[in-house]
């Protein structure tokens, strides 16, 4: 059994080792040989060779000031998202005058992409940090209240009755009974709100700002080096990836009794 | 957005919400509710005084609908913006919509395809389909082509990973039954395997519109200066005149579109899917 299943991973990591080197090779050759303009697409080697000069500092900062700059943006509108998302989307689901009030205004702005916020947040809190911190802050904040929301509803009927008649106090019930039951739900939220937050950052730092990793695309856009473009992604779908990835081992850890996911 | 197309939950959350809105619109509260919260946005600005130019009353941006309906902005009245964001919307969408069935489909058939393709597709799909947009501009120009591969690259995932496990949640205990009563491969495909994998197909397709729309707004903010069309381009330029109403008019019209298209799939798929 164990080495069908070792068996099974080594065909997937070659399977996967040859699909992404040919990958590779297809991007190094037609570069090499010159079928594709360096100017639409820019060879394996200038790419490194960006990397490196953005390391070393380029446009303002070296690498850690344009991912301090990325990444303190995108966590204070997340931060904010969770501090006032999950407590309104609990209320909504307990207090029926918050559900009536809030439901509505959010099936109504829900549908707006956030990216379409950048413009009015420029106008209102200028081209800084507070701008984006907005345009992040709408963007996590529906999925964190949604399914804070939706956890709680879904908190089964008969445990809430069971623990009710076994004569738990209201806190006790919430506690040990909705929470528990809740933060599944609640965590995939969170989850993909921080996913949400950082393709709107990088939205929003394509249209206005002086630092950080969609900065630098968008300035390599308009010097004519798409080789800081291209450089620019790969942090991008890094920390995109560590931060999904981090969650997902913070979520089996924080609620090992969640349902495995309907497959 | 991107991650969220993985999750079951998410899919779920997004059906339940929209089956609220069907209750919602009955219901009197929620008429009071929005009433109530444009009387508050109404009584703000007025009462406080605010400056047209940072927030303008509901009523002018209700005006300005009108009056984008019939003056030029950039390339022309609100409909030329609306047919230009659609035109690219539908490009982009419907080569994801074929390219991830067919892909998600194949990797769901061929356990070989699904080894070579999904490394891949797990390190494109981190990428933020907007930090795409400068690269397919120069690949394919600011007015359309640009637009058109920000929102094929946005909607494929969710489309295609859908498309993944429709294909695998066919169940070959059905397949073999229909085949030892004798069906043919198209009866099998038609009465068994398509029957199985729609409503997972649906799913794709509805996560892909959202995620669609979503990057169709954000490329032509960025591609805004080359195409000068689009709501996306009306609510940037709304912001670089000091016209807020604009902005908010052209953020309804989209909120407007994005709505419709998420509840029109959703009648298609009830009138479709009946089982």
């Amino acid at each position: 059994m164990l080495s069908k299943t070792s068996k099974d991973k080594f065909e997937r990591l070659s399977y996967a080792a040859v699909s992404m080197a040919g990958l590779f090779f297809i991007w190094w050759g037609v570069t090499a040989l010159g079928w594709v303009s360096p100017f639409v697409l820019p060879p394996p080697w200038e790419v490194l060779d960006a990397l490196d000069r953005i390391s070393r500092g380029y446009m303002g900062g070296n690498l850690w000031v344009h991912f301090s700059a990325s990444m303190s943006v995108v966590l204070s509108g997340y931060v904010l998202a969770v501090i006032v998302g999950v407590p309104l989307g609990m209320a909504m689901a307990f207090l029926p005058v918050v559900n009536r009030l809030f439901g509505p205004l959010i099936m109504i702005l829900r549908p707006v992409p956030p990216p379409a916020w950048i413009p009015l947040a420029i106008l209102w809190f200028g081209i800084g940090l507070s701008g984006k911190v907005f345009v992040v802050f709408v963007a996590a904040v529906v999925p964190c209240l949604l399914n804070a929301y939706l956890g709680v509803m879904e908190t089964p009927r008969k445990m809430l009755d069971v623990a009710r008649m076994l004569g738990a106090s209201r806190w006790t019930v919430f506690r040990e009974v909705v929470v528990p039951s809740a933060l599944p739900i609640l965590l995939t939220g969170m989850r993909i709100a921080l996913g949400n937050a950082w393709a709107t950052l990088v939205a929003a730092e394509l249209v206005v700002s002086t630092a950080g990793f969609g900065f630098l695309i968008i300035n390599g856009y308009h010097t004519f080096e798409d080789s800081i473009m291209a450089a620019a992604m790969f942090p991008i779908a890094l920390i995109g990836a560590a931060m999904n990835i981090g969650f997902l081992i913070l979520e089996k850890r924080l609620v090992p009794w969640r349902r495995e996911t309907t497959e | 957005m991107l991650n969220g197309a993985t999750d079951n939950s998410a899919s779920v959350a997004r059906f339940t919400v929209w089956q609220g809105w069907k209750r919602a619109v009955g219901a009197s509260t929620t008429w009071l509710s929005l009433v109530f919260w444009v009387a508050v946005w109404f009584a703000v600005v007025v009462s406080l005084k605010i400056d047209q130019s940072l927030m303008p009353t509901p009523v002018k941006v209700v005006e300005q609908i009108a009056w984008l309906w019939s003056n030029q902005v950039g390339a022309g009245g609100l409909m030329v913006h609306i047919l230009a964001s659609l035109q690219r919307f539908i490009g982009g969408f419907v080569l994801a919509a074929f390219t991830g069935t067919m892909l998600g489909l194949w990797m769901g058939y061929s356990r070989r395809a699904d080894m070579a393709i999904n490394p891949v597709f797990e390190l494109i799909r981190y990428i933020p389909p907007i930090a795409w947009a400068p690269f397919s501009i120069l690949w394919f120009g600011a007015s359309y082509g640009a637009q058109i591969f920000v929102i094929f690259i946005s909607a494929l995932p969710p489309i295609l990973m859908n498309a993944h496990k429709a294909a695998r949640g066919i169940k070959p205990g059905l397949i073999n039954a229909a085949l030892m009563m004798g069906a043919s491969p198209t009866t099998i495909l038609r009465e068994v395997a398509l029957p199985a994998s729609l409503p997972f197909l649906f799913g794709g397709l509805r996560l892909g519109v959202a995620t669609g729309w979503m990057a169709l707004i954000a490329a032509e903010l960025v591609a805004s200066d080359g195409s000068r069309s689009g709501l996306g381009y009306l609510v940037l330029i709304g912001q670089q005149t000091l016209r807020p109403e604009t902005t908010i008019a052209a953020m309804i019209v989209i909120g407007l579109f994005g709505a419709a298209f998420d509840i029109g799939l959703q009648l298609l798929q009830r009138r479709i899917i009946r089982w």
